[in-house]
């Protein structure tokens, strides 16, 4: 009796992962479309898919020694699986539009040697990048509903096309290694962007080894760990308690605990991401940029977009304000530049009034401190550096207040609690009292975020891995992010929506 | 230091081998972490921790834990139940028949219990809902007995002002800590937490005072002369409403025990916005409108009052309006003033 007793319980818990199989191969066949998000955080994704896709990848490296275009094979497909896994009603876009951005090159460059015509080609590379655009705005204004990391793989792919045009880097005739560059798992959600011609690099040598490997693992960790164990947490503030009493009805030393936990939460997720992109791409041999570098410890808010999503910015300052002049013209042209690009930027962002009201805060910004502030924010004294700082956190904290809130009428009901100098009829029941019991549960929490963005401290932190100590410190770091994820305190990704 | 000296080789080999240490450990580590939280799950699952399939071991393993079930404690009998969610499937078929406090259920559906849904819906359609149940009729304020339309109450009410509430407690769940917080009868007392259920509702940590540590010890503590109870939303996914009513009524026993002159009221559970039954597997209002209907039933057979706020936020569906809430489940702040003016026209007069 007890045998049969274990074994059903054995057939019970096999079944449970056998299911986890099976649904993967039946979302292959497209049978039925089953609402399974696998963001990072995400247990499946850490205890089923990246343990698999890694060791067909190195088993595949070790089977084949002389090339890596095997495992670049493997590399693809498990891609493409991520990405049925996480979107499948959405994978013909992203067959669509790598089809199209991978074909048109090629064509480009075939009929441009039969009737070489510089403006037919430059006709033609334009298409290719109006319809890129056009699929961003699609589903941004006229559907509503993003496809999943739409805004982050078609920039990838337009930054491809355009440096084919500019003759920056050659064209791509391996359908699988274009795909890789734009779609790779790491990246394909909401990843650093890159260049092709770094991409290329690693694909011709790829940086594999123990070291790699290594510091990957806990970069992901890391990485993890800031998404899990801060960001979840702290955004619990914002996320469930404020929203929920509802802006009208929180008192101001509760709106600004609010605006506090919002920043803090903003950043440790997509940081956290990030790392986690970064350190998977690394394992697989791969090196992303950067996306992040202490933006809360800048000078100037001009200082802070040179820090923050610093991946974005790059393709905005390459792809827009430089081919627009950037500052090599008047100053009035430097200044329409600049709106241009965060005009751009807010759209990016999202389609409400909200973030292109965000977009010309920032745009303000960086005008008045280019035209006049910056040179005082760098000032070399004591008072200049601790006021600098201020000035930016004070700033950056109110305009995420003007992102974090979609509907504009709700961003000023916000404002009025944070500023309450001005009668207003928009406050409802306030209790007084509220932020106690919250500054109670969160405080540590929050002072451990703010402690984690001095730069020497974070800087200490995610260059862990040369430490001895590193391999316990990341264990612990590890069961504890599991555990978190386990209890239901994950959700998916913010950035991922946009 | 000694390696200065060694060529650069052989430092090179050095620290290629502590990577490779260095990352056989990490990862080792983490499969161990991974396998032991899945090896745990299934242990808990043969103690029969959870009856449903669709929790994995590695997600049940986390949620023991963090309800305080360890392996040394694995078989404690005195732990309140997991509320993990119980598919109705799993009911009628139970695995295991130990006692109620490990989680397991296993007399639902039985003959002898009153609260069959069948046996429920009869005596419904035989009770007398004369007291402020008329359709039609308006909120009329500044009259000797407000009458509010929809309202599902059962008691003889009348209205009177704040002081009624000096000796008044509320015990209940997240809910009540919005009443806590918003309703503005700062004279009275709560009892309440996020997440509490009728079966950890007396040994749970409070969130909204710090005088007592639970509510066994406040009711063993002081004297109330009114008590209001609302618990049941955290418990929708756990078994069916018969064995929630049992156990309800078990509580109100043992909290008139403690507290004899102490007037009850039983509060119906609060329905959810229509959004947020779409994406909630387990909660919906048909759910909520079966247990409330039980609710009503044990309190006309036991001569509490019943008190349902449902008729000031529902929508025209019977759900909760969608504007008055952020996530389909608790209202904004604003709105509870609504229902302090329900209480104060809601006072039992027998």
């Amino acid at each position: 009796m007890i045998c049969l007793h274990k074994a059903k319980n054995k057939a019970k818990s096999y079944n449970n992962r056998k299911k986890c199989y099976k649904s993967l191969i039946v979302i292959l066949l497209g049978k039925y479309n089953i609402n399974l998000v696998m963001s990072f955080s995400d247990l499946n994704f850490i205890i089923l898919f990246l343990p698999i896709s890694l060791a067909l990848y190195f088993g595949v490296l070790k089977i084949f020694k002389d090339s890596t275009k095997p495992a670049d094979y493997v590399l693809f497909f498990a891609s493409m699986i991520f990405y049925c896994i996480e979107a499948l009603e959405f994978i013909p876009v992203l067959v669509c539009l790598l089809a199209l951005n991978f074909f048109m090159p090629i064509g480009i460059e075939y009929y441009g040697r039969r009737y070489s015509s510089r403006k037919t080609k430059k006709f033609f590379f334009a298409v290719t990048i109006i319809i890129d655009c056009a699929a961003i705005f699609y589903f941004k204004f006229y559907i509503g509903k993003m496809p999943l990391g739409l805004s982050f793989y078609v920039f990838q792919m337009i930054s491809y096309v355009v440096d084919i045009y500019y003759d920056r880097v050659p064209i791509e005739y391996n359908f699988v290694n274009m795909s890789n560059y734009v779609a790779m798992f790491p990246r394909l959600i909401q990843g650093p962007l890159g260049r092709y011609e770094n991409f290329k690099r690693d694909l011709d040598k790829r940086k594999i080894g123990w070291s790699n490997a290594y510091k990957g693992i806990v970069s992901f960790i890391i990485g993890l760990s800031y998404k899990v164990i801060i960001a979840d947490n702290v955004g619990l503030l914002w996320n469930t308690e404020i929203n929920r009493i509802g802006y009208e009805s929180i008192s101001t030393p509760l709106a600004w605990l609010g605006a506090v936990a919002y920043s803090l939460k903003l950043y440790f997720d997509f940081y956290g991401y990030s790392l986690m992109a970064v350190g998977i791409a690394g394992i697989l041999g791969f090196e992303l940029p950067d996306n992040f570098n202490n933006p809360y410890a800048s000078r100037s808010i001009s200082e802070f977009w040179r820090r923050w999503h610093i991946t974005l910015g790059l393709f905005f300052k390459d792809y827009v304000y430089i081919p627009m002049g950037g500052n090599r013209k008047k100053k009035y042209r430097t200044i329409i530049n600049i709106l241009m690009v965060w005009i751009l930027t807010s759209i990016w962002h999202g389609s409400s009034l909200n973030y292109l009201v965000w977009g010309l805060m920032i745009f303000l910004f960086l005008v008045i401190e280019k035209l006049w502030l910056y040179k005082y924010l760098n000032g070399t004294n004591v008072v200049a550096k601790i006021l600098s700082r201020v000035y930016v956190i004070f700033f950056i904290m109110l305009s995420w207040v003007v992102f974090a809130i979609t509907d504009i009428k709700k961003v000023g009901v916000y404002f009025t609690r944070l500023f309450p100098f001005f009668k207003t009829d928009y406050i409802s029941n306030v209790n007084p009292n509220d932020y106690i019991r919250y500054f109670g549960r969160y405080s540590v929490l929050l002072v451990i975020a703010i402690v984690l963005c001095i730069p020497a401290i974070n800087n200490f932190i995610t260059g862990i891995y040369k430490k001895k100590y590193s391999v316990p410190i990341c264990l612990i770091l590890f069961g504890v992010c599991i555990y978190c994820v386990g209890t239901g305190l994950s959700n998916p990704f913010m950035y991922a929506s946009f | 230091m000694g390696y200065v000296e060694r060529g650069s080789a052989t430092v090179a080999k050095n620290s290629e081998k502590l990577q490779i240490i260095q990352s056989i450990l990490l990862a080792g580590g983490m499969v161990l972490v991974c396998a032991a939280l899945i090896v745990y799950g299934v242990i808990l699952r043969k103690h029969g921790y959870a009856e449903s399939e669709n929790t994995s071991d590695m997600v049940l393993a986390c949620r023991c834990i963090s309800e305080g079930v360890f392996p040394w404690n694995i078989d404690d009998n005195n732990r309140t139940p997991i509320s993990t969610p119980v598919s109705p499937a799993d009911i009628a078929a139970p695995a295991n028949t130990g006692n109620v406090n490990s989680g397991v259920i296993s007399d639902i559906g039985s003959a002898d219990s009153n609260y069959t849904t069948n046996n429920m819906i009869e005596r419904i359609q035989t009770t007398d809902m004369s007291c402020g149940g008329g359709n039609n009729v308006i909120i009329e304020k500044n009259s000797a007995n407000v009458q509010y339309a929809g309202d599902l109450s059962y008691g003889s009410f009348s209205s009177s002002d704040e002081s009624y509430f000096d000796d008044a407690l509320f015990i209940g769940d997240s809910r009540t800590v919005g009443i806590c917080d918003y309703c503005g009868l700062d004279n009275a007392e709560y009892y309440a937490k996020e997440g509490m259920t009728i079966y950890d509702m007396m040994d749970c940590e409070l969130t909204t005072t710090d005088e007592v540590d639970s509510v066994l010890e406040g009711l063993q503590n002081n004297q109330f002369a009114k008590i209001y109870l609302m618990v049941g939303i955290n418990e929708v996914g756990t078994a069916d409403s018969g064995y929630f009513i049992e156990h309800y009524v078990e509580i109100i026993n043992q909290i008139r025990e403690l507290q004899p002159d102490a007037e009850i009221y039983v509060q119906s559970i609060l329905h959810v916005a229509h959004s947020y039954e779409e994406e909630s597997e387990y909660i919906n209002n048909d759910a909520i409108n079966e247990r409330n209907e039980a609710l009503r039933e044990m309190c006309v057979e036991y001569g509490y009052t019943y008190l349902d706020a449902n008729c000031l936020y529902d929508d025209e569906n019977g759900a909760l309006t969608e504007d008055m809430t952020f996530d389909g489940c608790h209202l904004y702040a604003q709105h509870y003033l609504d229902w302090k003016e329900f209480y104060l026209n809601h006072i039992n007069n027998q």
